[in-house]
């Protein structure tokens, strides 16, 4: 009883007094004008806003949660033969499977980098050249609360900072995939191009395996990723996973909403833009700007659009989607549609061009401007029909038998040469 | 003729630093040994493993040194165990005991050692000093 009592208090003392803590890690000063004293913490698990993030992210069973991955685990794909009523069940399962993978990565404030003094020996000074690290490795002792105390070589006692602390509970407490030191892949040249090759979610995983979610360094990297995210406009990469949520809570904190509300724009998800809308009023309420009670979608992001007439340009695909209806795919393919009209290219669409008799031997086939140089001899292949009706065949296609037609090409050269 | 004992519960255990490395590598566990009076033979019986140390630093220049607190005080304030001085060394530097009288003697003659060779580089110094002195002034009059 006594031990839990103590314990009690040793995790009271842990938590740091929300009165003193001004203004929060995960607010960019040079951003925004919110107020000083917001607690994150708090305003994150509070009930509406993680409603508003849980309806922002989608369940996107088939190309997100549950797409190919590269695991230790060797899974087979499952084929069953179901009816319909069984089918939804399976379906509705799975959802359910998906809500459980898409919790939401805690948003924390750091703990603090500041060190406590417990002692101070001037006698002790330079008894050894290195410093000792004291770890308390009681079977009941938590990674959170362990004691981890370090004698400096001049004789100071002190508790561990954050990253000393953690460093400590990987090195005598081992998981896979957790080595003691960070892993080059959070530090720069690596995490350019993890981040470059659209890796973003396998970082953020792994970063949040690896740290605490309340250690400061976790939260720097994320930090650096979201923006990335942000500012290169690639928010299919995070849609979907369990780092939405914070994400989106973190663009809406610093008042950083428009390139996603764009994105949402641009795929005509009018639901959600008045969702991220009514989340950023939420975190940062302005009683300038409140919405009514009945308000519908259209209204409340329109209402934004002409509150924040400065954001004109970086939200045109939902001005687009507002005004006329169309997505932005539909745009962008009108605009492709208008330049094959314009400047027309060999007479046809070149997205699919096709290889015939007709165009084979000149410039306007495979080879191109090397026609000139080589000439085109077409052989004629097992399943494919006659001669020059059967050279007639999509480029994609035929892909896989490839290597064999090349063999059996070459060989059939050989023969002619001979 | 030889007592029939379990080591675990005779007498009085002792705690000590087990070598556990290998060539050229030292590694030590804090464990509990049974009873001095049982003799050599029963030494290899460990009670049990209370912690480890690490005396060479690593990348950070740290030795890390990790300890069963709860454990240790079972054996020591409940079992009355005797401690070796290396332990009573680790247990004063992490704040759990006072600090061993061999750990300040160790700090003095490490600062009377460093405090000898700063002298000696600075008579050094000074010697150089004085032969360059020599030799330029020796070198301006011819």
């Amino acid at each position: 009883m006594l031990k839990v009592k103590l314990r009690l208090c040793c995790a009271l003392a842990r938590i740091p007094p929300t009165d003193a803590r001004f203004s929060s890690q995960w607010i960019k000063v040079s951003t925004s004008t919110t107020p000083e004293n917001v607690n994150v913490e708090k305003l994150f698990v509070e009930k509406d806003v993680q409603k508003l993030l849980t309806d922002l992210t989608e369940i996107d069973l088939e190309n997100k949660v549950f797409r190919p991955r590269r695991t230790s685990i060797q899974q087979r794909s499952h084929f069953a033969l179901m009816t319909d009523e069984r089918l939804e069940k399976t379906r509705e399962r799975m959802r359910e499977e998906a809500r459980r993978f898409l919790q939401f990565v805690p948003v924390k404030e750091p703990r603090q980098e500041s060190v406590q003094v417990l002692a101070k020996d001037a006698e002790l000074q330079d008894f050894d050249t290195s410093k000792f690290v004291f770890t308390d490795i009681t079977f009941d002792a938590t990674d959170q609360d362990r004691t981890v105390v370090v004698r400096e070589p001049d004789g100071t006692l002190r508790t561990a900072n954050p990253e000393e602390h953690d460093r400590m509970n990987r090195t005598y407490y081992q998981k896979p995939n957790r080595p003691v030191n960070p892993p080059p892949l959070f530090s720069d040249p690596y995490l350019q191009n993890a981040l470059d090759k659209d890796e973003h979610e396998f970082v953020l995983d792994w970063a949040c395996w690896f740290y605490e979610p309340d250690d400061p360094s976790y939260i720097r990297l994320s930090q650096f990723i979201f923006d990335r995210i942000n500012e290169s406009s690639k928010f299919n990469v995070i849609t979907s996973t369990r780092h939405f949520g914070p994400f989106a809570f973190y663009l809406a904190l610093n008042d950083n909403i428009p390139r996603l509300l764009n994105y949402f724009g641009g795929l005509g998800r009018l639901a959600d833009c008045a969702n991220l809308v009514r989340l950023q009023k939420t975190v940062r309420p302005d009683w300038r700007v409140t919405i009514a009670q009945g308000d519908s979608d259209e209204k409340i992001v329109k209402d934004f659009v002409k509150q924040n007439a400065r954001f004109r340009d970086e939200i045109s695909d939902l001005n687009t989607f507002l005004n006329t209806g169309k997505l932005k795919l539909e745009v962008e393919q009108e605009h492709h549609a208008v330049r094959e009209r314009v400047a027309p290219r060999f007479g046809f669409d070149k997205r699919r061009t096709r290889i015939t008799s007709a165009n084979i031997r000149g410039a306007d086939g495979p080879l191109g401007e090397l026609s000139e140089m080589y000439s085109v001899k077409v052989v004629k292949s097992e399943g494919s029909g006659e001669g020059a009706e059967g050279a007639e065949k999509k480029g994609g296609e035929g892909r896989g038998k490839g290597r064999w037609n090349r063999r059996n090409q070459k060989k059939s050269d050989d023969d002619k040469k001979e | 003729m030889r007592k029939l004992v379990i080591p675990k519960y005779y007498g009085r255990p002792s705690i000590g630093l087990a070598l556990f490395g290998c060539t050229n590598r030292p590694f030590y566990h804090v464990c509990v040994f049974p009873d001095r009076a049982l003799g050599r033979r029963y030494e290899s019986n460990i009670l049990e493993q209370v912690g480890t140390f690490d005396p060479l630093p690593n990348q950070k220049n740290e030795k890390l040194v990790a300890l069963n607190f709860g454990r240790l005080k079972y054996w020591i304030g409940e079992r009355n165990a005797h401690i070796s001085v290396p332990v009573l060394e680790l247990l004063g530097l992490s704040g759990l005991f006072p600090i061993h009288p061999k750990s300040f003697i160790r700090a003095k003659d490490n600062r009377q050692l460093i405090a000898d060779q700063q002298l000696k580089i600075a008579a050094e110094a000074a010697e150089a000093e004085k032969i360059a002195e020599e030799q330029s002034s020796s070198s301006q009059p011819q």
